[in-house]
């Protein structure tokens, strides 16, 4: 797995955010790609400028994903303090906008990993907001196809066992005082809506997880946004500073009222 | 140990047993037999080697078969906007396939109501200038009942140069770049089934 | 099974035309039970014990350039009746499957059994209609059958027509645990499995001359395709072992083979994939990296490893990572 540093020539148009051409990836059709992102951009953004970027944000994702409806990105933040939040578009998915995380005071917004899916083979765009109020982006390309539509269990009643029972992992190494990282694992078939019953030949109405929220005591660590991009069984991975008492507490809620909270203990690591 | 079953029962404890199986399963496997009429089950899973009547084409040739200048027709579905979808999060759905290619979502579903298949065969007259020897090239995406279907009809209707691509979308943008394609406008003017 | 080992189509008439790994990947071809053009030669049917033919395909040695001879269809005669495991492919298939069990035997054919769990292995049973077998299933298909009647009722009154689909019919014989068929001194035991390669895994054993079919329980040479639960495949494995049989014939892989070789291989892979899953998960492994580097050490001993490999791995995280 490579990261890709961005290496693009970048035309800085007014206010706009600027057009990528992605450098691996120059074809008859890269100028549509480059006019969709400026579309998306346009809509999430507005007229903010978003900065090229290979040092603020870095985006990690196979270049094919075996899995279209479970690919793992890592997107990782060398400096952390400057973060304020971060968004990952993927941009021919049908809802393009994956994720927004917003960092709050117990996070270490260093790194994060999150698993979506992959509608068809598409750039897919880091955007980190710093506490400045400005933008920076960062691009890749993935190939993967169908990852919104595949159904996500052989029935639709397997799919929704254990909804909202959540897992903590921690990775061993953290001080008192020094940061930590977490997996958090939530199980929710997050249902796109474009998954079709294969018994029923209907679509499986949506039922997502559209908001996370996890926090260390009364310091939040993040917030995040999120629809029908996010896979199956969201499994996030993130940093944070146990600073002060706790708990670890998760709090995640769905389309469909469905509301789920958790604490977990800091101090059981492995 | 064995019941005393009508024969035309018997069919259709098998039909239902294989529709229960792709089910239960869920995966493409096995080799798929082509069925009488059009596929009525499940639209994603296994389909046939073959189309009666249609070539099974590989990405090879469909590039031997551009240059004559194709129908390319692509039957694949449409995004669909969840209903609590909230308002304030981009919905942006884009179809990306063979550049030029005609997209008319869920042509290859089956069984479609009359005025639907009318519609369809017109359609596909007028674009073909109603020449039945012009070659169409019918797909949509790996282990998709559509394109098959879709092919079907076509076959049945008197088209004798029907290319079917079974690999689709998957098949050709492993290797070249896609474009993006709006629906074909007559063929959404009217609702859907 | 989502995806079968086999990539390459066997040789094809000159108007289909091979299709590249990755494209095969996709489409997730199998060639394990090929329908013959109306009036091609028929395939060589093996027998593989006394009065036990298994079809294999055209070629003996399955290679990858040519993805050749699955053989997972055949026929039982016993002393009172003929019983059918898999009736393959299409109509015609079936019809040419039951013309090569006429030309051995008049006896009736009175099981027809499914114990693949695809639809394309079902097919050819319509071809067996007029001797009005009992049509044997894994007991997880009445369970669906009563869910869904209606749903079935209407989909086949299309597919057949209105006056042939008649009420819901369900299976004449469910397997819940096992069951004994005997064809007039030639017992067969079935057995159903619970989730391991699939949910509706059913194998049979021939007591007679120990001969078992597994089904897609059993990939031999291939590289195993895990899209049940790995957990579970391991289970029904070791259920398998304990029949203490010497011969078996795959769902994928040679027409017969010895079993407790071809067990030994099919384990050593999955253990591997299990313990080897389970360490990288504790050790914060992310699921990508997993997936390139868990069970390398196999990789020469299976063909098409590296088409299937890192997406199992994956399969297994995700199983794997709940516990």
């Amino acid at each position: 797995m490579k990261i890709l540093p961005l290496a693009l020539s970048v035309a800085l148009i007014g206010a706009t955010p600027a057009p990528y051409v992605v450098a691996a990836d120059t074809t008859a059709t890269s100028d549509e790609r480059a006019a969709r992102w400026k579309a998306i951009a346009q809509y999430i953004f507005g007229d903010r400028k978003i900065e090229p970027t290979d040092t603020l944000i870095k985006l990690d994702a196979p270049e094919r994903a075996e899995d279209a409806a479970l690919m793992p990105v890592t997107l990782t933040m060398p400096e952390k303090d400057k973060i304020k939040s971060v968004y990952l578009v993927i941009d021919d998915n049908p809802s393009p906008l994956a994720a927004h995380v917003s960092f709050g005071p117990a996070a270490d917004p260093g790194s994060l990993q999150l698993r979506v899916r992959v509608d068809t083979y598409t750039n897919v765009h880091a955007v980190a907001e710093t506490r400045d109020g400005r933008l920076f982006g960062t691009v890749a390309f993935v190939k993967a196809s169908g990852g919104c539509s595949a159904p996500v269990a052989s029935s639709d009643d397997e799919a929704m066992q254990g909804i909202g029972e959540m897992r903590m992992k921690f990775a061993e190494g953290a001080g008192p005082g020094k940061s930590m990282q977490a997996t958090l694992m939530v199980r929710h078939p997050n249902f796109s809506g474009m998954q079709m019953n294969q018994l029923t030949r209907n679509y499986t109405p949506s039922r997502y997880i559209d908001k996370l929220s996890v926090s260390y005591g009364d310091r939040k660590i993040f917030d995040l946004d999120a629809d029908i991009s996010l896979s199956t069984n969201p499994v996030i991975t993130f940093s944070f500073v146990p600073e002060g008492k706790g708990p670890l507490k998760v709090i995640a809620s769905d389309t469909k009222n469905g509301r789920w909270e958790q604490s977990f203990d800091t101090t059981t690591t492995n | 140990m064995r019941a005393p079953i009508a024969t035309a029962g018997k069919a259709a404890i098998i039909l239902g047993i294989a529709l229960l199986f792709a089910v239960a399963s869920g995966g493409s496997t096995g080799d798929v037999p082509e069925p009488l009429g059009l596929w009525t089950g499940a639209m994603h899973g296994p389909t046939p080697k073959t189309l009666a009547g249609a070539a099974v084409v590989d990405f090879a040739a469909i590039e031997a078969l551009l240059p004559g200048k194709p129908l390319l027709l692509d039957v694949g579905p449409a995004a669909r906007k969840p209903e609590d979808f909230p308002s304030d999060r981009p919905w942006l759905p884009i179809h990306r396939s063979l550049p030029n290619a005609i997209w008319m979502p869920g042509a290859g579903a089956a069984p479609l109501a009359a005025a639907r298949e009318d519609l369809f065969y017109r359609r596909i007259g007028e674009l073909t200038h109603g020449d039945k020897a012009k070659p169409i090239v019918v797909f949509c995406r790996p282990d998709c009942w559509g394109g098959w279907n879709a092919g079907k009809r076509l076959v049945r209707k008197g088209y004798t140069s029907v290319s079917w691509f079974p690999a689709g979308i998957d098949g050709w943008q492993e290797r070249r770049e896609t474009a993006e394609v709006k629906p074909d406008a007559d063929w959404i003017a009217e609702p859907a089934r | 099974m989502l995806r079968d080992a086999f990539s390459q189509p066997r040789s094809k008439p000159a108007s289909a035309v091979l299709v590249t790994r990755r494209e095969a990947l996709t489409c997730g071809f199998c060639l394990c039970c090929l329908p013959s053009p109306a009036g091609a030669a028929p395939r060589g049917l093996t027998e593989v014990g006394p009065d036990i033919f298994v079809r294999s395909g055209l070629h003996e040695e399955a290679t990858l350039a040519n993805a050749g001879g699955i053989a997972n269809i055949g026929f039982i005669v016993g002393r009172d009746s003929v019983l059918v495991t898999d009736s393959c492919g299409s109509l015609v298939d079936g019809q040419w499957l039951r013309a090569e069990i006429r030309k051995r035997t008049d006896k009736p054919i009175r099981h027809v059994l499914i114990t693949h769990v695809h639809p394309d292995h079902s097919f050819g049973a319509a071809a067996f209609a007029e001797d009005q077998p009992a049509i044997i299933g894994h007991h997880a298909l009445r369970a669906a059958l009563e869910a869904r009647g209606e749903f079935y009722r209407k989909r086949l009154a299309e597919a057949l027509g209105p006056d042939r689909a008649g009420v819901v019919v369900y299976p004449t014989e469910e397997v819940r645990d096992g069951i004994e068929i005997d064809l007039g001194v030639r017992v067969l035991r079935l057995i159903a499995h619970g989730r391991a390669h699939t949910d509706c895994d059913l194998s049979m054993l021939d007591v007679e001359t120990g001969l078992l079919f597994p089904a897609d329980l059993l990939f031999v040479r291939r590289v195993p395709s895990l899209d049940g639960s790995l957990r579970g495949w391991l289970n029904e494995i070791e259920k398998l072992k304990r029949l203490g049989v010497s011969r078996a014939v795959p769902g994928h892989g040679p027409a017969v083979v010895d079993f407790a070789a071809a067990l030994t291989d099919l384990t050593r892979y999955l253990s591997v994939l299990r313990d080897e899953t389970r360490k990288a998960i504790t050790a914060g492994v992310s699921i990508a990296d997993a997936g390139r580097t868990v069970a390398q050490a196999e990789r020469n001993r299976w063909a098409l490893f590296d088409d299937y490999n890192e997406r199992n791995v994956i399969q297994a995280y995700k199983e794997l990572e709940w516990e």
